[in-house]
């Protein structure tokens, strides 16, 4: 099947954009947004979307970059990708009150553009190709100062169709990698590491050197596992370790013990270039029997996607 | 000889029909050349076929090898090559009944922390350098070996290797196969090394007393040379081992955590166990016993001991510890194996060996061992000695008891496993372990450059003691 080459432009005309989004609530802005999309060629009941649109739990706020704030949903009916822009003058009013939509945009003080992308329910990956090329376009050169100083949506319009900016063909791995992701250094001890653990509540955490390059994983079943060796456990009698005696060994060295001692190094995780095609990061999850995979450039550790990010990202917008 | 289990459940059933055509048609080619060239009868022919058709499993269908032990064995019944009192004479069950009662006691063992006691005490041993750690890793491989068997020997001396190498992040491969290497050449020590090892005693009416006067010292000679070797091989790997070691010493760090094993019960139960078999042929003499009556029976009485001092644990050792699958296959091999001498293959193989050879016994010395070490590299060798004690009988005659011949097919069988990576459980079981830990794979070049080295170096160490103790062997039987 050929790959169809969609420019970012086509997907919005003028009309489904706006210079006046503050001052808004949060309902005004979704609302209004809609109501752009739907002044189009776009056969959608603008009432009917934005019930959707509030039911879904899993629509949300995603930021793009720090200044641009995307809302994606898939919505029923819906035959085609739809976007509408909005600018911010002042600041996004509703940001305090997003109503219990999910929101993993973090801080939306700063935000100055907004994006909503709507997408049939059963486009896996377009809102998410959008969300890329949009990104894209906002790293050119002073392009949001120049379209944050525009009062008319036609100039807008024009400024993101001189970008040029195509939607990617394929989803990459960096387009639904997690930038904002918590590490250690190789440099720390086994102490740090085990505190890290117990503040975060995750399972493994990527290990990286000073120049932010990946050296390995830190992960709990190696945590577990230097403090009950496989020599212990062959007793069946559990008198010499009812008190946890191995691992209060452990408990004595963990500031001298280098952190190296709990890590699997790249046989033993899953990583993948960022243009990696994002299908590949699944298959490489399916095949190696990972939940997670490091997204990297060269040696430079990028993101990390999980089997979560799938299911949110893909399965559901 | 070993392949991978869920490799050949994977097969489907049109490409499992046609291996197994090709397998069934290379057998009949070979039983037809066997016939033609060699002028065997039709019984000898119908054996030799069968034969190898189980040989052949074990090298091409390693799960499906006691399926077909067990196809075999009525193929030889029907057409009326084997009687079944026959195959009730050599199916050894003595030698079955041994292991079972070993598996049992090994697992008792383990529970009682006997093994962690071991290599907690490697691990807290006081200015480890990478020499000594090799040392004292192969001479507690092969002397638990001598003690055990090979397999338990490599499981519990795999641990310590994982976890020396896992907190010092070096390859594990070579200080993994210096273990295997220890174990297998341990394994030739005495009686419970190696179910070649009691076979071979039982067959030949070897008592464990022999085993101690003239294969334990040449296994220790052996093992020396195979260590030293071993340690130039790899000079390169224990130097890195010992630098990181030194760095560890230097943070005052253990190897891993150590907690106080009760391990007065384990050690009780080992050398009550070793004890009972070193004494058995005093007791047999005092009773009045046939030759190695209690040896048989003296891993059983342990295991009893064992399973009522363990009750609760009793089941678990039966049916969880015993390797039925391995010891029903023995079981089998040695009824078809007893079919060769029962339709005088074996006869026939051994004139012609004299023939060869010239008739001195002595001379076969070398000869024996040669083709015990190459066919245990490359087919399991219980299957290869199984097979050859007939021959062995032939060569020797009635002459003696204790002869250099027995000695040299059994150092052949164990040392021989040595040159490939498939050539005997303990390299099979560790490897598989280590594939399984690290996900790497050792190619099969690697292990056969330094396999060869330590096989040949074993066995011609082997062969030049038994040209000296050779002759005191002969006179000591008279």
């Amino acid at each position: 099947m050929p790959i169809e080459h969609v420019k970012l432009t086509s997907l919005f005309t003028p009309e489904q954009v706006t210079c006046h989004l503050d001052d808004v609530t949060c309902h005004e802005l979704f609302h209004h947004l809609i109501e752009l999309i739907g002044s189009g060629n776009h056969a959608i009941n603008i009432e009917n979307t934005y019930r959707q649109l509030l039911k879904r739990k899993s629509c949300g706020i995603t930021l793009a970059q720090p200044a641009i704030a995307v809302i994606h949903a898939r919505i029923k009916d819906l035959d085609e990708l739809c976007l509408a822009v909005g600018i911010v003058h002042r600041g996004l009013r509703c940001a305090a009150a997003l109503e219990g939509l999910a929101c993993d945009a973090g801080g939306l003080s700063s935000v100055k553009l907004v994006v909503m992308v709507l997408a049939p329910l059963d486009d896996p990956t377009g809102y998410l190709r959008a969300i890329s090329a949009i990104s894209r376009a906002c790293e050119q050169d002073d392009f949001i100062d120049r379209v944050f100083r525009q009062e008319d949506p036609g100039i807008v319009w024009n400024l993101f169709d001189e970008t040029g900016e195509y939607l990617p063909e394929y989803l990459k791995a960096r387009d639904i990698m997690n930038e904002n992701f918590s590490s250690l250094r190789d440099s720390d001890s086994l102490s740090h590491a085990i505190d890290t653990f117990c503040q975060l509540g995750v399972s493994e955490l990527p290990v990286l050197d000073a120049d932010g390059d990946l050296v390995g994983i830190a992960g709990e079943d190696e945590l577990i596992r230097i403090c009950l060796p496989e020599y212990i456990t062959w007793m069946e009698d559990l008198t010499p370790i009812l008190n946890f005696e191995p691992f209060a060994e452990i408990l004595r060295h963990e500031v001298r013990v280098p952190l190296i001692e709990i890590m699997r190094f790249s046989d033993k995780y899953a990583v993948v270039d960022e243009n990696s095609p994002a299908i590949q990061v699944a298959k490489v999850m399916m095949r190696r029997d990972v939940r997670q995979v490091y997204v990297v450039r060269e040696k430079m550790l990028l993101g990390i996607i999980t089997i979560q990010d799938f299911i949110h990202k893909v399965l559901r917008a | 000889m070993e392949q991978g289990n869920e490799y050949d459940a994977a097969i489907s059933g049109e490409s499992l029909l046609i291996r197994f055509a090709i397998l069934a048609a290379i057998s009949v080619v070979a039983g037809s050349l066997v016939h033609f060239v060699w002028g065997l009868n039709n019984a000898q022919t119908i054996s030799v076929t069968v034969f190898l058709v189980i040989i052949l499993a074990t090298l091409f269908f390693w799960s499906f090898r006691l399926a077909i032990a067990f196809l075999g064995l009525p193929v030889l019944i029907f057409t009326q090559t084997l009687e079944l009192e026959c195959f009730r004479e050599h199916c050894s069950l003595e030698v079955i009944l041994f292991l079972i009662g070993m598996m049992v006691v090994v697992g008792g063992l383990r529970d009682l922390g006997f093994f962690t006691w071991i290599i907690q005490a490697i691990l807290k041993m006081p200015g480890m350098t990478g020499k000594r750690f090799v040392l004292v890793s192969a001479v507690a491989s092969a002397l638990t070996a001598s003690a055990v068997d090979e397999v338990t020997s490599i499981l519990f001396m795999s641990a310590l290797i994982f976890q020396v190498c896992d907190v010092l992040k070096v390859r594990p491969i070579p200080f993994l196969i210096i273990c295997v290497m220890a174990t297998n050449v341990g394994s030739a020590g005495t009686m419970l090394g190696n179910p070649v090892g009691i076979l071979i005693g039982s067959r030949a009416g070897l008592t464990f007393e022999d085993f101690m006067v003239w294969a334990f010292p040449v296994m220790l000679l052996s093992l020396i040379t195979t260590i030293a070797l071993l340690l130039v091989w790899y000079r390169k790997e224990i130097r890195e081992l010992d630098s990181r070691l030194k760095q560890r010493r230097g943070h005052a760090l253990p190897l891993g955590p150590t907690v106080a094993v009760p391990f007065r019960r384990g050690l009780l139960l080992i050398v009550g166990t070793i004890g009972l078999v070193a004494l058995h042929h005093r007791i047999e003499l005092l009773l009045g016993l046939e030759t190695n009556t209690v040896l048989y029976m003296a891993p059983l009485i342990s295991a009893g001991i064992v399973m009522i001092w363990r009750r609760a644990r009793a089941r678990h050792y039966i049916e969880q510890d015993v390797e039925w699958w391995t010891l029903l296959f023995f079981l089998m091999l040695f009824g078809v194996a007893g079919t060769l001498q029962y339709t005088e293959v074996t006869t026939e193989i051994a004139t012609s060996l004299k023939e060869m050879i010239g008739g001195e016994s002595f001379a076969m010395v070398p000869i024996v061992m040669g083709m015990a070490a190459i066919g245990s590299a490359f087919i399991d060798n219980v299957i290869f000695v199984a097979a050859f004690i007939p021959v062995v009988q032939e060569l020797i005659g009635e002459t003696a008891t204790v002869h250099p011949l027995w000695w040299a097919l059994l150092f052949g069988a164990c040392f021989g496993g040595n040159i490939t990576m498939i050539g005997s459980t303990a390299n099979i079981v560790a490897l598989g372990m280590m594939e399984k830990r690290y996900s790497s794979r050792i190619s099969f070049i690697e292990w056969f450059r330094v396999g060869l080295a330590a096989g040949f170096t074993a066995c011609l160490i082997a062969w030049l003691a038994l040209l000296v103790t050779g002759p005191y062997m002969l006179n000591s039987s008279v």
